[in-house]
């Protein structure tokens, strides 16, 4: 049978709970329920409260809560702390764990073995809960959704592509998103784009190669020029705006008047020939 | 989805018409394959722009052989000269659509390449502003496209390539 999963009331409540913020009787009342009831509570609880205590062993200063005097003569407390959060987060590399001697430190100490048991698993209760409606959320083409909203006056310039990935990048890295998916375009003297992707769950950059395109891709005055260009010397074919949640879209050609504009699509595993 | 909250219509005697006025052939499959969602409102209804949209597959055999239905694209299949050197027509529509309709044509194994008529701009150079969506990877890109500008979207599958030409009518 599946274990019955807490509501976002309750754990906000847990949270109270672990920061000393609850005000009372009845909430304490209902809190020690919880514990007595859920495994998970009693989970996050723990990993709050020892995290909290971490916290203030970083970033206020403050001495060192825990009980860890029996492996404080190794190294200092409170690097000690933050390589058992990164450990117990699954951040460390063996090297720098074996560096670290975490073994050795979980091996001696029931405490430092009990802080890192909790965070890890308020880490897996933390991220059922709360982040398991966040992570199956299709953001993909939220961009658009908004810009759509927008009437094209009232949309900023596009900028130079040295200004526009960079910041692109840092929007989308806000959103969370994980996997990097790169476009490079040319589309005549218009704009290049480039944007970055992230999708949850991945961390590997997707490398963009330019297709070998033959002699002639770029300008060949052999290209029969089909239509001309608008009298007002602007491109033919501009790049408004791009999403892709997935291989590589590369931009060729329309350097000329009456030359086409190539959009590669590449999906990930294909070649572009 | 956007297509399950949409109502399809098929664009009627679109690729017909084209038959009329181009040296290419319209395949029977093209005018089915030519769908429309209407969504504009009665207001918007006037503004209409049309995008011829050929496919192309390209691949590489012994013997070269180019449709010669393809004839009048040779200088833009030139790029892709290189490493392919058949050139097939797939098919050839033509998708007039109102403000805010949306226009599909099947491609081959990948399904639908759409279209989206957004509006017709007010400068000097009316350029027609619209929507493209393709399945895979899943893309979508507004364009802003003089009349007669021509894109071609390529998708690469199998060692072959997957070439759609847009281009916007005057």
């Amino acid at each position: 049978m599946a274990e019955k999963r807490l509501t976002d009331e309750q754990m906000m409540l847990l949270m109270a709970h672990a920061d000393d913020e609850l005000d009372t009787a009845e909430e304490r009342a209902q809190v020690e329920a919880l514990l007595a009831e859920y495994e998970q509570a009693r989970a996050i609880v723990g990993g709050f409260g020892a995290t909290g205590q971490a916290m203030r062993v970083g970033v206020m200063d403050a001495p060192l809560q825990l009980d860890l005097t029996d492996v404080t003569a190794r190294t200092e407390e409170q690097t000690l702390a933050v390589q058992l959060m990164a450990f117990a987060d699954g951040e460390l590399s063996d090297a720098q764990t074996a560096t670290a001697d975490i073994d050795s430190v979980l091996a001696s100490s029931d405490a430092a073995r009990n802080w890192v048991h909790d965070l890890k698993l308020a880490k897996n209760a933390l991220h059922g809960e709360i982040m398991r409606d966040n992570t199956t959320a299709d953001l993909s083409m939220i961009r658009g959704r908004v810009m759509r909203k927008l009437p094209v006056q009232a949309r900023a310039p596009v900028p130079a592509r040295a200004k526009m990935f960079p910041a692109l990048s840092a929007w989308l890295a806000d959103l969370g998103f994980g996997k990097t998916v790169m476009a490079t375009g040319l589309v005549a003297a218009a704009l290049l784009v480039a944007i970055g992707l992230r999708q949850f769950g991945g961390d590997e950059a997707v490398h963009v190669e330019r297709p070998q395109m033959t002699a002639g891709s770029h300008g060949d005055s052999a290209v029969p020029s089909a239509v001309t260009a608008p009298a007002d010397g602007e491109p033919e074919v501009i790049i408004e705006e791009m999403e892709s949640d997935g291989g590589t879209v590369i931009f060729e050609g329309g350097e000329k008047p009456g030359e086409a504009v190539i959009i590669w699509h590449i999906e990930a595993g294909e070649g572009a020939g | 989805m956007i297509s399950k909250r949409l109502i399809i219509g098929i664009v009627c005697g679109a690729a017909a018409c084209f038959v009329g006025t181009s040296a290419f052939a319209t395949p029977p499959e093209a005018s089915a394959a030519a769908k429309a969602v209407p969504v504009q409102t009665p207001t918007e209804a006037k503004a209409k722009a049309s995008f011829k949209v050929t496919l192309i597959e390209a691949s590489k055999v012994d013997k070269p052989v180019v449709d010669k239905r393809l004839d009048k694209m040779r200088g833009q299949l030139r790029p892709f000269n290189g490493k392919y050197n058949q050139f097939k027509l797939i098919s050839t529509q033509v998708l007039t659509l109102n403000k805010g309709q949306r226009g599909v044509v099947k491609v081959p194994s990948k399904g639908d390449f759409a279209i989206t008529f957004l509006e017709i701009g007010s400068g000097k150079v009316k350029r027609v502003r619209y929507q493209v969506e393709l399945p895979r990877p899943r893309t979508r890109m507004t364009r802003r496209v003089a009349p007669g500008g021509q894109t071609l979207d390529v998708i690469p599958h199998s060692g072959k390539l997957t070439i759609v030409s847009t281009t916007v009518m005057r």
